[in-house]
């Protein structure tokens, strides 16, 4: 007895091991990361007791290929699930994002198709006088992202046809907001955006499309894609419970809404 | 296997004589006007740009993808662009003091600076302490890659130990301002969660614009206090006063974010441009390329055309500073292409038959020797697979025979396997446990068996606690290890990557005899036809998934030299994330130098931006010293000291990072370290019992069979 009580108040003198300590391992999706770490900040601001986040990036790939091999609790995807993904995954989708391609105000080109972009991005069209609906003639100024931005990725699997040579030279920029600033301040110059940077450009429609909320969030509009976790099964535990919060608190969806469209818990 | 003739050494130097080079400077429009920019050029250094040589920056901190793009030589950046970290990257010296000063500085109504007195301010003061101009390039990377300025700057502020809950304090809401841009907006957030954690009630928001606007909203009463710069700030007011009346300033941070002519490193050596001096005056320069290895053009694998591209990474790193460990066969140690990069152990005095450094091993000066229990280490390579391993990660550019992918990486070496390539799982879990306690960031083992073994995971676990990411080979069975595993490709943890091997001539199919697997196989590398070191001294062909991993294994170690702060799991999934795309049955794709290289440049590892870890790997005694390895993980910039309390004894250890080992002079049953901030606040904890150090080679007979 006694020396029970000795190593019950040993215990107590010591401060908790480390390991004992909640915490939630994600790896996945760069392009989702940044926002699962934001997510996670107003989590515990909001949760006195939340876990700790672990968070990677790697790729969706290696999310999914990671969480089925139990290196970690979940994995950060930014796109569906498909049919020869690992076996057993079940993603719980909580954003969407989705790319819009924008000219200057003063250049409202009302839409481009698939044929007319194949032409610009093979420098083809060189000048807006090529391009229908232009009320410029003088030479396009394209612009993009560096390789490994969110919205390049979205924008080459998207917009580019394998089978089109790339010929165009494009300024490159870094960040959404250096693209936005470009084309607010470039007539002649034509990029893609995430939706939340589209304030102060024209959108242009694609294949007679508008990138609006609605056409997103009902699949019309081809250039979006779901942010979400994926997990092995039904999300549990700790993970299970940020999830919940993510698709049900208003401070979740406001986070999301500065960027992306945020999914519901009935998946809207 | 081929043996290659060493050819005379040849050297490459084109077009050595002077030609004719313009020096095209990209600034924003204001360069004209700044003084900073065009007009101090001219009035300090007596020239500026000619108006044909001046690159109009559309958009203001775009002056590094100008270089990048080619448009023109030297661009105006601002000094807290993270850009400006990039190992390729160089701030010209403003050598005859031209451009001012500018300090991070809130600025805050004096009113309300007087209602809540010291208490405040010394909080606000606080928060300034922790920003470096460095510091405040990761808070801007953080943004830059996607994140909320709110969240950064309120998770920084959180995780450097300023964060946290207060009782309310009464009196009026403190609104805070922001200019309309990231960094300011970030601060702002960043200031204000430093106030609100002590009670008081913020608010934060934009003022609509610049300085004008700010200044603007500070007088009609809409802000009380928004973060400025202090230089700008006095040129704003005409020079006549530090602030506008009614408001004052407080503790200036160190960080800056002051105008800088940036050049590309490789400019710089070309025309040879260093200082603003230097720019200003001089504009015709010589254009040479650097010497080739002899033996260069046969290395298909590091050819331009390669998937590998490495000589993208060249332009940013050689891989100076990081230890690769090969768990092994060893090493021709004397080899002349090897023998400038064999890693030294400087604490064990050699050939004295005594442990000095207390790790274990007796006299493991360049290594240790797993093959045999006896004390004495013999690293020589009697088989010949780890000299060629060796070489392939980190033969030197000396011009002599070939040149590694990290050809100035040091080489630690691991012997695990005797004469005839055979070994044990035990010795290899030794081994790799060996490696990251003695330094080794990145650990090699091109193995295969086919018996899992406990040992050797819980051994990469280790490694991964000390920071250590384990490359190893996927196998050469020619089968798919998700289905049929093969170890220790198929072990799940976050430190270790598989690697397959592709076939020449430009390394994008898997070459016939490779495991693979969508799950277990992270990257494929070029592994066929490999020329490397020898264990005879010269150069030789060897294919396998064995030359594969150690082409991964030297791009791990451009990536450490280039951010050291990257932790294993980071560095994991940069090499996956980075991989080019491709139908190999692997999960990410070709390994890919340049891509993953650049990556790290200026990458901020989540991680990092978290509250302090502290763990002790590892405490024992031997004699009257004991000796404590201590990992640290997370946000560092309020880091001063450590406090380390053995028995009835105190230490003070000053601030370092990542993994580090400590001796201390005395004994007790346990040790306790503390992290402390500048004011002696804990920032983080951690304790452990000390155990008597062991002798080493303990593992050696033990485990199941594993080969080359």
């Amino acid at each position: 007895m006694r020396w029970a009580l000795l190593a019950l108040l040993a215990a107590l003198a010591l401060p908790a091991p480390a390991a004992a300590q909640r915490t939630i391992s994600l790896s996945g999706s760069t392009s989702a990361l940044p926002l699962v770490a934001d997510l996670a900040y107003f989590y515990g601001r909001e949760h006195r007791r939340a876990p700790r986040f672990d968070l990677v990036g790697g790729g969706t790939m290696a999310g999914l290929t990671d969480t089925k091999r139990r290196i970690v609790d979940g994995g950060m995807i930014s796109r569906a699930l498909r049919p020869d993904d690992p076996p057993g995954l079940v993603l719980t989708p909580f954003a969407l994002s989705a790319v819009c391609l924008v000219t200057n105000a003063d250049n409202p080109v009302p839409g481009v198709g698939r044929a007319q972009m194949q032409d610009l991005l093979a420098g083809r069209l060189t000048h807006w006088s090529q391009v229908p609906g232009s009320p410029r003639t003088d030479a396009i100024i394209p612009v993009t992202y560096a390789p490994g931005a969110g919205a390049r990725t979205v924008f080459d699997s998207v917009f580019v046809d394998a089978a089109t040579l790339i010929a165009y030279a494009p300024r490159v920029f870094r960040t959404a907001v250096q693209v936005r600033d470009f084309v607010r301040a470039t007539p002649a110059a034509w990029g893609y955006v995430d939706a939340a940077f589209r304030r102060g450009l024209h959108t242009m429609r694609y294949e007679g499309v508008p990138c609006t909320r609605a056409t997103v969030a009902g699949g019309a509009y081809p250039a979006s894609r779901p942010f979400g976790i994926v997990t092995r099964g039904r999300p549990r535990g700790e993970l299970a419970r940020f999830l919940r919060w993510v698709r049900t608190s208003r401070k979740a969806k406001k986070v999301i809404a500065t960027r992306y469209i945020p999914l519901s818990r009935s998946g809207q | 296997m081929v043996k290659v003739t060493v050819p005379l050494l040849v050297f490459c130097l084109l077009g050595a004589g002077t030609a004719q080079a313009q020096v095209r400077l990209a600034a924003p429009e204001d360069c004209l006007t700044n003084p900073n920019c065009a007009p101090g050029l001219e009035r300090v250094y007596g020239g500026g740009p000619p108006p044909d040589q001046l690159v109009k920056l559309e958009v203001a901190d775009a002056g590094i993808q100008a270089l990048d793009a080619g448009r023109a030589e030297v661009a105006v950046a601002f000094s807290s662009d993270p850009e400006l970290s990039r190992p390729d990257v160089l701030p010209l010296r403003d050598d005859r003091r031209m451009i001012g000063s500018d300090h991070v500085v809130p600025v805050i109504r004096s009113s309300v600076a007087r209602r809540y007195g010291r208490r405040l301010t010394r909080r606000i003061n606080a928060a300034s302490q922790l920003l470096s101009t460095l510091t405040l390039r990761s808070l801007n990377q953080q943004v830059i890659d996607g994140r909320l300025p709110e969240a950064v700057g309120g998770e920084f502020i959180d995780a450097n130990g300023l964060g946290g809950e207060a009782r309310r304090r009464p009196g009026p809401r403190i609104d805070i301002g922001y200019q309309d841009f990231a960094e300011n907006e970030t601060l702002a957030h960043l200031y204000a969660e430093a106030i609100r954690a002590a009670g008081y009630r913020v608010r934060v928001h934009a003022v609509g614009g610049l300085r004008r606007e700010a200044v603007r909203a500070f007088r009609r009463g809409r802000i009380d206090l928004w973060p400025d710069y202090a230089g700008s700030l006095r040129q704003f007011l005409n020079g006549r006063a530090a602030a506008p009346r009614g408001a004052r300033l407080l503790r200036r941070a160190q960080a800056q974010n002051r105008n800088v002519f940036a050049i590309k490193t490789e400019t710089s050596r070309r025309l040879g441009i260093r200082t603003l001096s230097d720019l200003v005056r001089r504009w015709n320069a010589r254009i040479a390329r650097a010497a080739a290895e002899p033996l260069q053009d046969d290395q298909w694998a590091i050819s331009e055309g390669s998937v590998l591209d490495l000589p993208g990474a060249w332009a940013l790193t050689q891989g100076a500073g990081a230890v690769v460990a090969v768990v092994d066969s060893g090493t021709r140690l004397e080899h002349p292409d090897l023998a400038p990069n064999i890693w030294t152990n400087f604490r064990e005095v050699p050939g004295n038959g005594v442990d000095d450094d207390a790790n274990g091993y007796v006299d493991d000066v360049h290594g240790v020797d797993l093959t045999s229990t006896g004390a004495a280490q013999n690293l020589n390579d009697g088989h010949g697979h780890g000299t060629h391993v060796a070489g392939i990660i980190a033969a030197a550019q000396n011009s002599r025979g070939v040149v590694g992918v990290a050809p100035r990486a040091k080489i630690m070496t691991v012997r695990v396997l005797d004469s005839a390539g055979r070994g044990t799982t035990g010795a290899v879990a030794e081994g790799i446990r060996y490696a990251a306690a003695n330094g080794a960031r990145i650990i090699n083992a091109s193995l295969q068996g086919d018996d899992p073994d406990a040992a050797v995971n819980a051994a990469i676990e280790a490694a991964g606690a000390a920071n250590a990411l384990v490359v190893v080979s996927a196998g050469n069975s020619a089968r798919d290890i998700d289905r049929q595993p093969s170890y220790p490709a198929a072990i799940p943890a976050p430190n270790l990557i598989g690697v397959a091997a592709t076939a020449p001539d430009d390394g994008r199919d898997l070459d016939s005899y490779s495991n693979y697997g969508r799950i277990s196989v992270g990257l494929a590398a070029p592994g066929g036809q490999i020329l490397s070191t020898t264990n005879d001294g010269g150069f030789g062909y060897k294919s396998g998934t064995s030359m594969a991993a150690p082409m991964v294994a030297g791009v791990a170690a451009l990536m450490v030299s280039v951010n050291p702060s990257l932790s294993a799991a980071d560095l994991r999934a940069k090499l996956l994330q980075h991989a080019g795309r491709a139908q190999l049955p692997v999960a990410a794709g070709y390994v890919d130098a340049q891509a993953s290289v650049r990556s790290v440049t200026t990458a901020v590892p989540y991680r990092s931006t978290q509250r302090l870890r502290l763990r002790i790997l590892n405490a024992t005694r031997k004699g009257k010293r004991t000796q404590v390895q201590l990992s640290v993980s997370g946000a560092s910039a309020a880091l001063k000291r450590y406090r380390l309390k053995l028995g009835k004894r105190t230490f003070s250890v000053k601030a370092r990072h990542s993994t580090f080992t400590v001796i201390l002079r005395g004994t007790g049953r346990r040790v306790r370290v503390d992290a402390l901030d500048r004011s002696g606040r804990r920032l983080g904890s951690a304790s452990r019992a000390v155990k008597k150090l062991r002798k080493g080679k303990t593992g050696v007979k033990r485990g199941k069979g594993i080969g080359a």
